[in-house]
């Protein structure tokens, strides 16, 4: 009888220091995050960013094969310096930014994970949703766990961690029925994404 | 009369110079941009905590070539009408 409560007494203490999945928010109202997207055409260059991003990613630093999440980018949020460059990009003629409000991507599983320390690389699989069209997509990305820095960041508002996802992959607009075959020698067909995010996981009190 | 159509001419150049030059000095003043004119500046940021690299947009006037090219060729305009009108007022 006293090696069996020995026992659930040291099974209860373990479980109570395994990690638990953390839920990161990657609503950012200050707009540091951002996605810089690139199209290099023989006769034009397009450079932009977006940074209404929004979603969760829930994540175990101990076993990070287990993530789950959705990031959202605003379609409205998506910029371009020329005025004239940006009403076509919104419009209907392009992304339909009133018809598909949000541009997303899914994650349904995590590849080749690979730990070193607070940083990680893992290759992430899932669904990337533009203009209404979803598509399977692998994405390199580089994660940066920082436990305890959402203090620094809030001005010590809040206490809680950060995680840091940086992502670079290319896709082509055709995939996702934006004008395929047309304007090529102005809009290349590839699009280069460059993902920069940080997501905030409060502590509960 | 001959004197109201001289100070006119007279009036022409010097408010062609001066549009010139207030035009360039005002191009040149702001940066020189030989871009579009610009009405926000990105300034390129690090987020010191995440290391993550961001632009904030500041509203600001850049003139560019357009505003440039508008100046010299309404001072330049004024100019020539000027001497147009001095010439011909010659006997």
């Amino acid at each position: 009888m006293k090696y069996a409560i020995a026992a659930i007494a040291l099974s209860v203490s373990c479980s109570a220091f395994a990690a638990d999945p953390l839920t990161f928010d990657f609503k950012d109202p200050k707009g540091v995050n951002n996605v810089v997207f690139k199209l290099d055409a023989p006769l034009e260059s397009i450079n932009g960013t977006a940074n209404g991003i929004s979603g969760s990613v829930t994540l175990d630093p101990e076993n990070p094969q287990q993530t789950t999440g959705k990031i959202v980018v605003e379609t409205k949020s998506l910029t371009v310096p020329n005025p004239m460059m940006l009403e076509h990009l919104l419009g209907d003629g392009w992304l339909d930014a009133a018809k598909y409000p949000e541009i997303s991507f899914e994650v349904k599983e995590i590849l080749g994970a690979k730990k070193d320390g607070d940083s990680g690389t893992a290759d992430v699989k899932g669904t990337f949703t533009l203009k209404g069209v979803s598509k399977e997509l692998t994405v390199p990305a580089k994660v940066t766990y920082l436990p305890g820095k959402l203090a620094d960041r809030t001005g010590g508002q809040l206490q809680g961690d950060l995680l840091v996802i940086r992502a670079k992959f290319q896709i082509k607009r055709s995939d996702f029925g934006i004008k395929p075959g047309e304007h090529l020698d102005k809009v290349s067909d590839d699009i280069e994404l460059s993902l920069s995010i940080a997501g905030a996981a409060p502590k509960k009190s | 009369m001959k004197n109201a159509f001289r100070s006119l001419a007279i009036a022409l150049i010097a408010g062609g110079f001066l549009a010139l030059a207030a035009t360039v000095a005002f191009w040149a003043l702001s940066g020189a941009n030989s871009g579009w004119t610009k009405t926000y500046v990105e300034i390129h940021k690090i987020d010191p905590i995440t290391e993550i690299a961001y632009s904030e947009r500041v509203e600001r006037f850049i003139p560019g070539v357009e505003i440039l090219g508008a100046g010299i060729l309404g001072g330049s305009v004024c100019i020539l009408a000027g001497v147009v009108i001095l010439k011909r007022q010659k006997p």
